[in-house]
């Protein structure tokens, strides 16, 4: 499952790879990071009927979180 | 190489060992046995994952091979979910961490685009089991479009004629061979009805609730000694007297948890004290520093206890992050976690010690150096335990908890003129004496 498939509202399709997943408690929220056409994107997440909604309206801080989280996750990928 | 085989069907787990020679036999894994694959799956590092729609397989660096039916990590009505939930997450890492060293080269720093993020409107994923396994433990049912969405098949390549023994036997020539193999098919593998042999000796729970498996009932035994080295601490004033203030707010649910689950309550205030933050505003947040992600879905099952013992039933409840933002809620899950770790290990002092150091310390550090963990459970191996995981931690060079977390506990409990304090409770259907003697502080007065 390398590639998945994210519809928007109009109905355009846009292919991803997940990189990872992450739970943060201080924000409460579900993130996931991905790819798209070699672009790092991150989006929050939540499941609603089956299925999971994508909302990109991030805060600097909760990108900025996920930007540290990257680069410990790649470490430990190296390590 | 040992070969398990986990599914799902009408919404139960089932549990096989894939034996011998023939491909067709799934042997059903008794309780005990269940119980045991699963720690030692947990307890191993994973070789390669890969995620199919249906199933997951799974290389562990011991050579054990694991097919299971993501079906299988949805939330079912067993005892077994919080194991399956700790084998996803180490899947889940693993899978993570190939994803990354797939698309970035080691000393990359590859930063969000968010202009482009933002960019894009609202979108879904349609829900899948094998996303679930990514995205969350909680796996909707099979309803994705991403077959005809997609412009790749990803389905599973099936062919009558790969038996897995056959292709292991033609990779399994060397040891990397066999470690890099991955079935490209596991549809073949389901087993039919007629292919499950049932073990004679099988043990399964019963709906009656009688003792759990994991709390196995041990002889009357006098005292047992504790013996540590801590200072007791003394309050600077009683205006900061930090275990006063602490129990002053959750003091009454240690008291009533403590009491109903079989642990001694002043055991459990003494461990919040040292976990939470000062009051503020007359409440404090958090007082049991629960890590809430690790809780996500979670289910309780808490035996429960009155003046007679063990009465045979248990409070069972289901995690929920509102509640465990309130001071009972928090101190609530705190203790129904520290009974699961006592029953874990049946000691109360490393199930203490394990709320700090995480569940699964202990068998790591046993599997590290080649030693039976049954040799360190029970209280009268509890300061060996401790000190063989501290040991782990330092030999590999990682700063995990703290060490020194029985003292700093120990120290806010109340003790007697010889600076000694004697706890009661509970392990499997008998009562435990535990002596706490501190050696540091013999013959001095008490401080409370």
């Amino acid at each position: 499952m390398d590639n998945i498939i994210l519809t928007d509202m109009e109905g355009n399709k846009f292919k991803a790879s997940i990189l990872f997943t992450h739970f943060d408690y201080a924000f409460s929220k579900n993130y996931m990071v991905y790819l798209i056409d070699d672009d790092v994107l991150a989006s929050s997440y939540e499941e609603i009927d089956d299925k999971y909604i994508i909302n990109n309206d991030l805060t600097s801080s909760e990108y900025d979180m996920l930007d540290k989280l990257i680069e410990r996750k790649l470490g430990e990928a190296y390590a | 190489m040992p070969n398990y085989y986990f599914n799902s069907e009408n919404n139960k787990r089932g549990f096989y060992e894939v034996k011998g020679e023939n491909i067709n036999v799934f042997e059903v894994l008794n309780h005990n046995t269940i119980v045991e694959v699963l720690n030692k799956l947990i307890a191993t590092p994973i070789y390669n994952v890969k995620i199919e729609d249906n199933n997951t397989v799974v290389i562990f660096k011991d050579f054990t091979r694991l097919i299971i039916s993501n079906n299988a990590f949805k939330k079912h009505d067993d005892v077994y979910n919080a194991y399956l939930e700790e084998l996803r997450k180490a899947i889940k890492e693993t899978y993570e961490k190939e994803m990354l060293k797939k698309h970035f080269k080691e000393g990359t720093k590859p930063k969000i685009n968010r202009a482009k993020s933002n960019q894009y409107k609202a979108m879904f994923i349609a829900g899948s089991l094998s996303l679930g396994i990514i995205l969350t433990s909680i796996i909707p049912s099979l309803n994705h479009d991403l077959k005809k969405d997609s412009k790749k098949d990803d389905t599973p390549k099936i062919s009558n004629s790969i038996t897995m023994n056959d292709t292991a036997t033609k990779k399994a020539s060397d040891i990397d061979d066999a470690m890099s193999f991955i079935p490209e098919m596991t549809e073949n593998l389901i087993p039919k009805p007629e292919d499950i042999i049932p073990k004679e000796t099988s043990t399964e729970p019963t709906e009656e609730s009688p003792a759990p498996e994991e709390i196995a009932p041990i002889e009357e035994t006098p005292v047992i000694d504790i013996n540590l080295d801590y200072e007791p601490y003394i309050p600077p004033t009683e205006q900061y007297d930090k275990y006063a203030s602490t129990y002053e707010v959750c003091g009454q649910y240690c008291e009533y948890y403590a009491k109903r689950w079989g642990l001694p309550p002043e055991l459990i205030s003494a461990q919040l004290t040292q976990e939470s933050p000062n009051v503020e505003n007359g409440t404090i947040d958090n007082p049991g520093q629960l890590t809430y992600s690790l809780y996500e879905n979670k289910h309780f099952k808490v035996p429960v206890y009155d003046e007679s013992g063990f009465t045979g039933t248990y409070d069972e409840f289901d995690f929920d992050l509102n509640y465990a933002k309130t001071v009972e809620g928090n101190v609530k899950y705190c203790i129904a976690t520290v009974r699961e770790y006592v029953d874990m290990y049946k000691s109360v002092i490393t199930g203490i010690f394990a709320y700090n150091q995480g569940p699964y310390a202990l068998s790591l550090a046993c599997k590290y150096y080649g030693l039976n963990i049954e040799d360190y459970r029970g209280e009268e191996n509890a300061i060996k335990a401790r000190d063989l995981v501290v040991k782990y931690y330092r030999d590999l060079g990682k700063k995990h908890g703290d060490p020194n977390y029985l003292e700093n506990v120990f120290k806010f409990l109340p003790i007697d003129e010889r600076g000694d304090t004697l706890l009661e409770a509970y392990i499997g259907d008998k009562k435990v004496n535990l002596a706490i003697n501190n050696n540091l502080s013999y013959n001095k007065e008490p401080q409370r």
